[in-house]
């Protein structure tokens, strides 16, 4: 198995893995109202259905990679706010409290985007961990690999770099691997996009009880309710995916 | 001193402290990690176990971190904990903290960041 074999496989799912997300995203801004295309593409090009589905998969695509992005940087944040160094210290006196409302409302503001059971790993994992920073140092030449600072990139370069080298035996685990990694990435971004529905839900929920035009019939406390629950749901099942790709890639680092 | 790298060594409150510094060029090297890891535990190991315990801070006076560094660490950490004691690190690279807890490395029990020295000195009090 080389290289390309695994890019190529993994290209197949690429659409879906982020349209997924970006339609979920772009169906949300409907709690905001009525969903017009002539609004979203203008009255002309609405008119022809074709180039206006076109147009919106396009939206939804750059949506979903906007939304992966997002994801990358939230884990890796996430892991390091959870850290208990990152707690401001001294906590004496009133010019304290603002560093540690700060830390707080950011932990809690990640928690609510983000947050999700982390793998715990043990010694071996770390250790295979390493050696796959050496390899993908190794392999590009590169000065040093601190610059993979999401825990996601590490896994899938190294699959990268070593599927060249990687004998048959181990193409079932690379493949296997990168299944898991499509999971996550697509459950991921459905998450996120579901708590952003809720957030725009509770948004406007409040908008319209300031406003006095709330009603008790308003179906929007469960939509946050259910875009939250939903969210949540979804990242348990995107955690145990992480667990599987470290694992699996872990071993793959072992054999290597 | 081997290079650039300098380990000094101190004694407070019972708690062997290693002071790690080094600069930006050492970390490049293909066998940096080998040699930071051999001057740590060389420093290490050499302790007056009846003045000390087996629980470690390193403090670090760099401003730059590397993958070499966290191998180094790591190695550290395995002899620390084999002797039943823990480690403490403080002046980790913020720029660079967030591809040590990327690797789920923090989570290991006995490998913590601590702000200060007087942090890491008040966690291992008993």
């Amino acid at each position: 198995m080389d290289a390309r074999d695994t890019s190529s496989s993994i290209t197949v799912a690429d659409g879906l893995l982020y349209l997924g997300p970006g339609v979920a995203l772009l169906l949300s801004l409907r709690v905001w109202g009525p969903f017009s295309t002539d609004w979203l593409f203008g009255a002309k090009l609405a008119e022809n259905q074709a180039v206006a589905v076109f147009v919106f998969a396009v939206l939804a695509y750059s949506c979903g990679l906007a939304i992966h992005e997002w994801c990358r940087y939230g884990s890796m944040k996430y892991m390091r706010i959870r850290e208990p160094s990152a707690k401001p210290q001294g906590i004496n006196g009133w010019r304290a409290v603002g560093p540690y409302l700060w830390w707080w409302g950011s932990r809690a503001l990640f928690w609510l985007l983000w947050g999700m059971p982390l793998p715990v790993p043990d010694a071996t994992i770390i250790e295979a961990e390493l050696d796959m920073n050496d390899s993908i140092k190794a392999f590009a030449n590169l000065r040093d690999s601190t610059h993979l600072q999401s825990p996601w990139d590490r896994l899938e370069n190294y699959r990268l770099v070593a599927s060249g080298r990687l004998e048959e035996k181990a193409a079932a685990l690379l493949r296997r691997a990168d299944r898991e990694h499509q999971h996550l990435v697509f459950l991921v971004g459905m998450s996120f996009s579901s708590v952003l529905l809720a957030l725009q839900a509770a948004v406007v929920c409040m908008l319209k009880l300031a406003s006095g035009a709330w009603t008790p019939a308003s179906s929007y406390p469960l939509v946050v309710l259910s875009g939250c629950l939903v969210s949540l749901a979804l990242r348990r099942v995107a955690a145990s995916a992480w667990k599987s790709e470290l694992l699996l890639t872990c071993q793959l680092a072992m054999m290597d | 001193m081997i290079g650039s790298i300098d380990v000094k060594s101190q004694v407070e409150d019972s708690v062997l402290i290693l002071i790690l510094s080094y600069n930006s060029d050492v970390l490049a090297g293909r066998e940096s990690s080998q040699e930071l890891a051999d001057r740590l535990l060389e420093t290490y190991g050499a302790r007056n176990t009846k003045e000390v315990g087996s629980s470690c801070v390193i403090e670090i006076r760099s401003p730059v971190a590397s993958s070499s560094l966290i191998r180094a660490l790591f190695d550290l950490w395995k002899s620390v904990t084999a002797s039943s004691g823990e480690l403490r690190i403080v002046g980790y690279p913020k720029d660079y903290t967030d591809s040590l807890t990327s690797l789920g490395i923090t989570s290991l029990k006995g490998f913590v960041l601590s702000q200060s020295r007087e942090a890491a000195l008040k966690s291992l009090r008993p």
